[in-house]
């Protein structure tokens, strides 16, 4: 069986990208508490060691939470995220397996060291002195932020290969432009998130108000990175690709709205962290920190989803489009089809009147269905049913073109008329009668507009040529 | 020639494969015994101090399981990409399902502990323990079943899908689960041996050592049946293994015999020692077996980063035992 093909799975109204967007962001927002909840700790506990009052009570209460929190759901959703790639996107995670397998075994030794360290907190931290605490603590906090690290670099890597495309030096690809304003990125964020989930914490501790109000005080102080956030923002933007940018900054209103969202909700909670805490001295109750933590999920949430869309058309630039099929590998689909190879059938096949209509629904999951489904989420009946034949066949034909951020659709004429004729006759309402259609003439007038359209993505997308890849012949 | 030969490429993924897995079977081992013997207990009403040691080390041990088990999945997509995905696939939902089970269960086990559980009755207790155990049998059903399907052939597969099936059926999943909840007990009878085996007594020592038997027994069982589903195939493939296996087995029945005697250090040593070979020796087998069976990927000669993954291993190791050493001087102290 041709390693490159997989079965592929439905999952009703919700398109795969949705499924992968659910966990990816609960992990990130789990993940990036985790590694501010070491900041936290480290902090409290220096505090403690130089006779801070109610600073190691703080402590013990608030890695309760996030053992309960980040060891427990934040460890598991990690597992999660592997198993919800594979299932959306098999041959992604299989290349950045490739590449990069040893350097994510170096995070495992890091993300060991750290739940070892953490547990020896949780389970003898109170019977200990406070310098032996703070360098459990150290060691435990050192070790998550260096499972960012790691991290960091596989995943800003997808977007911005840097050098790796033609050099195939993986550090070339580690350190690519994007990682350091991500990693600094990130270390705000996470900081923030644990100052805000401290906020919260303090709030359920059973002391007097005066001290909850001076704990608080001493938490917020890490929200302070959060000052860092929009010139580090701005310095992403800067160095991702320029089509990416654009298409952040305007080019797309949804993700337009989204960053504005990630911009609005940081920007709220600096606001109040500025004017509530620190200049009217406000006492921040569990009901504001909790608000403020839904803000901050609210952030992570859309601002994961800036950073995944700007990848588009692309999962790996320049290296793998999003319905995983590589760029060299258009030239030889469009000659050959691109379910040739497919030996995996359709489960609901009788429901199609004809074998057209079937050949365009195995189409539709090998190269739509990432993004797509038929009347679900991101649906092709709601984007193409009102259009006319002619108008469906052309903008198939020139997918790229239709939308920069589509890849180039990578099947022969056949196979476009096949979703056409699809897409048109889900639009009508799936009747039990639908006639093939094979008029040469219409074959023929596709076959000029794929022509026309070519095998690279969207000029506005311009690709050099990746690493390994033969060069392609970009039609005029 | 052996498949861990070549350690300088495909042999090395392997061994480290493994190695990593032998860790996470130890792991979850105790963990299954623990719960297991968690839920006798709970059934049975009262307490004893050896359910008390389950109840309290068995939220780390998932932990630390859990852990461990990232390496060997980080490793088998290394060497088994395309299989190992596609059987991911193939079962769907189902497998996923093993993310939100171990969620639950890894909270049971937390609640399990605590000390209003313990107030609570009979049936109450049961239902957190019990809810824990058949957590964590289902995502290890599951594991082997993705295994299992991982090997057949690409004509299994297509038919799977193409009946929509979630559940893969082989007589050979319910013989490996038999011998991994066997050898369970054995981890299990040798971690609470080392954590609890002062608070035990010579009463707990005999039922730890009884649990070690039967758990070998309970393997050895599973084994057998196995060893008649595959034939010849077994000592072909992994003749050597066997061998070191069976020795192991040897080491830990004695170890276990000694511990049932009353004899704590001693037997607590053997038995340890023949349980890790062992289970080392189960997941040579495992490997060998699949390694001959199905393809190989294609090489893996370019891939970059090894140094890296070696230096922090080394500093790993360095910063766990320095931690421990540390933690263990000042509660001495104490």
């Amino acid at each position: 069986m041709d390693p490159t093909t997989y079965p592929v799975n439905d999952f009703g109204p919700a398109m795969r990208g949705m499924v992968i967007g659910a966990v990816g962001i609960l992990h990130v927002f789990l993940a990036q508490f985790a590694i501010g909840g070491g900041f936290v700790l480290t902090y409290f506990q220096w505090m403690a060691g130089r006779g801070v009052p109610d600073a190691r009570r703080f402590l013990d209460s608030f890695f309760k939470y996030l053992v309960l929190v980040s060891f427990v759901t934040g460890a598991m959703t990690g597992v999660a995220m592997w198993l919800t790639t594979i299932q959306v996107s098999p041959r992604t995670i299989g290349l950045m397996v490739d590449e990069f397998h040893w350097i994510w075994a170096a995070e495992w030794c890091c993300f060991t060291v750290e739940i070892v360290a953490g547990y020896m907190f949780l389970r003898w931290g109170q019977r200990l002195p406070d310098r032996v605490r703070l360098r459990l603590l150290v060691t435990y906090s050192s070790a998550s932020f260096l499972s960012l690290f790691w991290v960091n670099g596989i995943l800003s890597w997808q977007l911005t290969p840097g050098s790796w495309l033609t050099s195939g030096d993986i550090w070339a690809g580690f350190f690519n432009p994007s990682f350091w304003p991500s990693l600094f990125y990130r270390t705000a964020v996470s900081s923030t998130l644990g100052a805000l989930a401290a906020i919260a914490v303090i709030n359920t501790m059973d002391v007097s108000r005066a001290e909850r109000h001076a704990l608080i005080a001493r938490a917020s102080r890490l929200l302070v990175p959060m000052a860092a956030m929009p010139v580090l923002g701005l310095w992403y933007v800067a160095v991702i690709p320029a089509d990416s940018r654009a298409w952040i900054t305007g080019g797309s209103v949804a993700m337009s709205m989204f960053l504005a969202l990630a911009a609005g909700a940081s920007l709220l909670i600096g606001a109040y962290a500025l004017i509530g805490i620190w200049w009217r001295h406000l006492y921040v109750s569990g009901a504001t920190a909790a608000l403020l933590l839904a803000l901050a999920f609210g952030a992570t949430a859309a601002g994961e989803f800036v950073r995944e869309g700007a990848r588009k058309p692309y999962t790996i630039r320049q290296v793998l489009f999003s319905n995983s099929i590589t760029p060299a590998e258009v030239v030889r689909l469009r000659r050959d089809g691109s379910v040739t190879d497919d030996p995996y059938p359709l489960r609901d096949a009788v429901r199609y009147p004809n074998a057209q209509l079937v050949l365009g629904a195995r189409v539709v999951r090998a190269q739509c269905s990432a993004c797509h489904t038929m009347k679900g989420a991101n649906a092709l009946v709601h984007l193409g049913g009102g259009w006319s034949m002619d108008q469906l066949r052309l903008n198939i034909a020139k997918l790229q073109l239709t939308k920069a951020f589509m890849p180039p659709f990578a099947g022969p004429a056949i196979e476009v008329e096949a979703v056409a004729q699809l897409v048109a006759w889900e639009a009508a309402g799936a009747p039990r009668q639908w006639p093939v259609s094979d008029d040469p003439a219409v074959l023929a007038q596709i076959g000029r507009w794929l022509d026309e359209a070519g095998i690279a993505p969207s000029p506005e997308r311009a690709v050099s040529r990746p690493r390994g890849e033969t060069p392609v012949e970009v039609q005029p | 020639m052996s498949l861990f030969d070549d350690l300088g490429g495909r042999g090395g993924y392997l061994l480290l494969l493994v190695l990593t897995f032998a860790l996470h079977a130890l792991l979850i081992g105790f963990v299954l015994g623990a719960a297991a013997w968690a839920t006798v207990r709970a059934l049975r009403g009262g307490d004893d101090p050896i359910a008390g040691v389950s109840r309290d080390w068995l939220p780390f041990g998932l932990g630390a399981a859990i852990t461990a088990g990232v390496a060997p999945l980080l490793l088998v997509q290394v060497l088994y990409q395309h299989r190992m995905y596609t059987a991911t696939l193939l079962l769907s939902h189902r497998f996923m399902a093993i993310v939100p089970v171990l969620i639950a269960g890894f909270y049971l086990l937390y609640l399990g502990k605590s000390e209003r559980v313990q107030a609570w009755n009979r049936v109450r207790r049961l239902l957190v323990h019990g809810g824990a155990l058949a957590a964590f049998v289902f995502v290890a059903w599951t594991w082997i079943e993705e295994h299992t399907l991982a090997s057949a052939s690409p004509e299994v597969w297509v038919a799977h899908y193409a009946e929509g099936r979630l559940v893969h059926r082989d007589p050979v999943i319910a013989q490996r689960l038999v011998v991994w909840l066997g050898l369970a007990g054995t981890a299990y009878a040798v971690g609470t041996a080392w954590l609890g085996g002062t608070l035990a007594g010579n009463a707990g020592m005999r039922r730890l050592g009884a649990v070690g038997l039967g758990g070998l027994t309970v393997a050895l069982g599973g084994a057998g049946a196995l060893a008649w589903t595959y034939g010849n195939d077994v000592a072909a493939t992994a003749g050597r293994a066997v061998v070191l296996a069976a020795l192991a087995v040897v080491a830990a029945g004695f170890g276990f015999l000694l511990l049932a005697g009353g004899k704590l250090r001693a037997g607590r040593r053997l038995a340890t020692a023949g349980v890790i070979v062992l289970f080392v020796a189960v997941s040579a087998i495992r490997e060998s077996m699949r390694a001959h069976r199905v393809e190989w990927r294609g090489t893996l000669d370019g891939a970059q980063g090894l140094p890296l993954f070696l230096l922090f291993v080394v500093l790993g190791v360095v910063a766990i035992v320095w931690c421990a050493r540390l933690v263990r001087r000042h509660l001495d102290r104490v």
